[in-house]
């Protein structure tokens, strides 16, 4: 046969790779969740009856009331104020529209425990209170931070960006023509947001609350600061404390039920309806000019939250950073940033490159067992990360245990622990965890590259590889960008995960942070505290260079 | 011929999914040669073309690019689209965004020195004189000029074989007809055998030296555009070039009785219930203000003139004194006015009986 005739078998056993590749990175990222989820079936045993009857039924109650309190709050604030910013005029509007992002940067556990410094009897705030008023500690009441009420406060202050961006973008999506026509049929301007917009807008706002309630579920930090028992710290102290990864797992398992219930609620809410906005016309959305009182009022509530959220405790951590420069000076500072640094970039970098491959797998070969696993790869942004790492001990467990009695049977050797409690677990985990945010991303910037494009190399002469280099790789590298610092920024702000996963003595700020708070040390927290805002502060600005063209034919 | 077709595909068949698209499907195109692939969309026109490229694999037949066996199916012999050596414009263009019009022409340069490779793009933009946007980017340019620099990046490596996909079908009437010109001109020039897909007949006939003509997935006729024209093989084929008028009849003793008189049925049997297709130019009119019982006249109901031709539309009594509505055209501006009574006569060459079409 020719050489034409002989080539293509090598070509497309290459092709073949890449559908495999796609396969071969969806089904290790889909396996904790599907290890964790098969606990289900496992015999509860002797601890569980133990949970069951002590401690299930506070972590359920503790749950759904985080979940009920954050909902609201989030949904009251990132609502009203995605709604004053896109449809009100009033001074500052421009500058809030972006401000309002902030507390976006601020992980959970930063915040709950800066505000614990300010807000505690010993704290500032009430030290003052007793200054003033010449009262002593039993005198008055105040409220108390480290509770229920204060988590749901501390996690509504950081996750209302969320519920505040999607809504937000879903206003600016709206024909004008729905809401004048609304207006021309004599409704006043609220009854047209009542009626018109708010319905409208559901499906942003849903999916928004349902990232809320998902990093709700996630939370670690806070809810363990403040003792405030729920899955995520029973989790971890079923793990650890008791010693029992089956009623960890069974846990987990409980937790991902939450999980789905949250994602069958955000479907739900989606319905069958289809908002596509029929006019794809732009315009300059109505704007109503606020006055006197009602102008007073936008300005605080735009101004509050991010003062609240972001403002004050960054301003507390600078002080604190700064009444002790220690901080800085010791070694064990830099080390721990130099490690949260190397996992950060090396998890980005390999999470990107994975993603990068399966899109490209799946866009050579999109078959559906290629689409589907890359769906379930995808879930596990939604999986709590005490789950993931649940998930990934377990299994890794079982292969260490496994490999080293072959090992001592037949090679009269000891492996010991191969995987377990190894950065390439943490990195694993990492990528579990955050795989879903840089292949969204990625395939969202491969959409710019058409059919046709790919085509046209392929024909000019270019294989796969070459293609992807010289066509897809120039046309996608801001969005492959923007998914290497999601999951650097991720990697840098993860606490549950990398404490139950990391190799001994192996620290990172964030541990550094969760360790020094537990032992009371709240001002010497504040440097790697602040350090870990700072890089929370990327995706803010990426995220605000956004919403200043997210409008075409829009100069507001 | 001693030559080896630059493009032969031979039995093809392919299917998406459980749908045919193409059903075995035969012929070949020398070097040099421009021919149209046209039919009404979902004919499968596109998906041989795509097999062609070697964007889709083939799944049954045959294909041969320059004499070698470029596809085969059942699991055969695929060659990848890289290295088919076929030029390729499509109905989007897909210019890269990110590289200049100068890039984009050299992208399929890399056998070239990288010193020569820019010369040559220069050279082939000069052919569709857009030589001077070359340090443009793609989205600065006008449709027309898309149209070129695509067509300059698929012709720039010196293909065998052109591939063009409704190349024209996304630029306002006037400039389609200057660029369909220019195209011609620079395809011939090439030497490269083209396969041009278009839905349009009227392109079909202005760039093809031969017309291959698909419906559902299989070739209805193939041929030069006057022996398309002229003697359509079925009145499917028959009606894609033109608008037609349709009377109905019988075959009585291998003919068929008009209102214009017998007409030869060829081996059609008796009692075959038929479709005669009359293209409006075949019917000529006379200036008759008397009716005559014996010669076919009829009464003038509009007249429009449109530019280079007049349409008349007539009304007639048919067979068993039936109402027929007819269409004729007439060269330049024709004099007749609503309401006149004309002769009618018809030009038997360009009346065609074909057995009616079971609905």
């Amino acid at each position: 046969m020719s050489a034409a005739a002989t080539l293509p078998a090598a070509r497309r056993l290459r092709v073949d790779g890449w559908a495999l590749l796609a396969c071969a990175v969806a089904i290790p990222v889909t396996l904790p969740v599907l290890v964790v989820l098969s606990h289900v079936f496992a015999p509860f045993g002797e601890v569980w009856g133990h949970l069951a009857s002590t401690v299930l039924p506070r972590y359920v109650a503790n749950t759904v009331w985080l979940m009920l309190g954050v909902g609201v709050g989030v949904l009251t604030i990132g609502v009203s104020t995605a709604w004053l910013v896109t449809m009100c005029r009033f001074p500052g509007r421009r500058f809030f529209e972006w401000a309002l992002l902030l507390p976006i940067a601020m992980p959970a556990y930063v915040i709950a425990y800066t505000y614990t410094g300010l807000l505690d009897v010993p704290g500032p705030v009430q030290t003052w209170l007793r200054a003033t008023f010449h009262l002593t500690r039993q005198d008055y009441w105040f409220p108390p931070i480290r509770s229920l009420g204060g988590a749901i406060a501390m996690l509504t202050l950081v996750l209302y960006p969320y519920v505040y961006l999607l809504a937000r973008a879903a206003f600016l999506n709206q024909s004008v023509a729905a809401l004048e026509v609304s207006r021309t049929l004599g409704r006043g301007a609220w009854h047209s947001f009542l009626h018109v917009a708010l319905p409208l807008a559901r499906p942003g706002i849903a999916a928004g609350l349902a990232l809320v309630l998902m990093e709700v579920l996630n939370d670690f930090g806070t809810v363990q600061f403040f003792a405030v028992d729920t899955f995520s710290t029973g989790i971890y102290r079923t793990w650890l404390a008791l010693g029992s990864p089956t009623a960890a797992a069974q846990l987990s398992a409980i937790l991902m039920l939450f999980i789905f219930a949250v994602l069958a609620l955000e479907r739900w809410s989606r319905g069958t309806a289809r908002f596509h906005h029929g006019s794809t016309r732009y315009q300059r959305l109505p704007s109503y000019p606020l006055k006197g009182a009602r102008r007073t009022g936008a300005v605080l509530a735009c101004a509050l939250p991010p003062v609240i959220g972001f403002g004050i405790p960054v301003g507390a951590l600078l002080t604190w950073t700064v009444e002790d420069p220690n901080n800085f000076a010791d070694p064990r500072f830099l080390r721990f940033a130099g490690n949260s640094l190397v996992l950060a970039t090396v998890a980005g970098a390999l999470v990107v490159a994975l993603s990068l491959a399966v899109a490209y797998g799946l866009r050579l070969r999109p078959s559906r067992l290629g689409v589907f696993a890359a769906r379930l790869a995808s879930t596990g942004y939604a999986v709590p990360g005490s789950v993931v790492a649940v998930g990934v001990l377990l299994p890794f467990g079982w292969f260490d245990n496994a490999l080293d009695a072959w090992m001592r049977a037949n090679l009269g050797v000891s492996t010991g622990l191969l995987l377990s409690g190894t950065i390439a677990a943490v990195i694993f985990a990492y990528l579990v965890r955050f795989f879903a945010v840089a292949f969204n991303s990625v395939e969202a910037g491969f959409a710019k590259v058409t059919g046709s494009m790919e085509a046209a190399a392929r024909v000019l002469g270019r294989g796969p590889l070459s293609t992807l280099a010289r066509v897809h790789l120039p046309m996608v590298w801001s969005s492959v960008l923007t998914a290497s610092m999601l999951v650097f920024v991720d990697v840098m702000k993860e606490l549950p995960a990398t404490l139950m996963i990391r190799p001994f003595n192996f620290d990172t700020l964030a541990i550094r942070v969760y360790e020094l708070v537990g032992d009371e040390q709240l001002r010497a927290a504040s440097a790697p505290a602040l350090m870990i805002v700072l890089v929370g502060l990327m995706p803010v600005i990426v995220l605000s260079r956004g919403i200043a063209r997210s409008r075409p034919g829009h100069d507001g | 011929m001693t030559a080896k077709p630059a493009l032969s595909f031979e039995h093809v068949s392919h299917a998406y999914e459980r749908v045919r698209a193409v059903e075995d499907v035969s012929f070949a195109i020398g070097a040099g040669e421009v021919l149209c692939l046209v039919g009404p969309s979902g004919c499968g026109k596109s998906t041989l073309l795509r097999l062609a490229a070697g964007l889709e694999t083939l799944q049954h037949g045959h294909l041969h690019i320059a004499g070698e066996l470029a596809a085969c199916g059942g699991g055969g012999a695929n060659v990848p689209p890289e290295l088919r050596g076929i030029g390729m414009v499509f109905q989007d263009f897909a210019l890269f965004p990110h590289l200049s019009v100068a890039a984009n022409v050299a992208f399929g340069l890399h056998a070239l020195a990288p010193s020569a490779r820019r010369a040559r793009a220069l050279e082939t933009l000069a052919k569709f004189h857009v030589d001077d946007l070359a340090d443009a980017y793609p989205h600065m340019l006008s449709g027309g000029q898309q149209q070129r620099v695509a067509l300059a990046r698929a012709l720039a490596p010196k293909p065998r074989v052109m591939l063009l996909d409704e190349p024209f079908s996304g630029l306002d009437s006037r400039l389609k007809d200057h660029i369909r010109d220019e195209t011609l001109h620079v395809l011939k020039e090439s030497g490269a055998a083209t396969l041009l897909v278009t839905h349009d007949p009227e392109e079909a006939m202005f760039m093809a030296d031969r017309i291959a003509l698909m419906r559902d997935g299989h070739l209805e006729q193939i041929g030069r555009p006057v022996e398309l024209y002229f003697h359509p093989a079925s009145s499917f084929a028959a009606s894609f070039f033109s608008d037609v008028n349709r009377l109905t009849g019988t075959v009585t003793g291998g003919r068929v009785t008009t209102v214009f008189g017998a007409l030869d049925a060829g081996q059609l049997p008796n009692g075959t219930p038929v479709e005669i297709l009359i293209r409006p130019e075949a019917l000529h009119l006379a200036w008759a203000p008397d009716t005559k019982p014996d010669r076919p006249s009829a009464r003038v109901t509009a007249a429009r003139l449109l530019g280079r031709s007049t349409l008349l539309h007539l009304n007639m009594e048919g067979e068993e004194g039936r109402a027929l509505h007819l269409h004729s055209r007439v060269p330049k501006h024709v004099a007749f006015a609503e309401g006149d009574t004309v002769e009618v006569s018809l030009d038997i060459s360009q009346a065609f009986v074909f057995p009616a079409s079971t609905p």
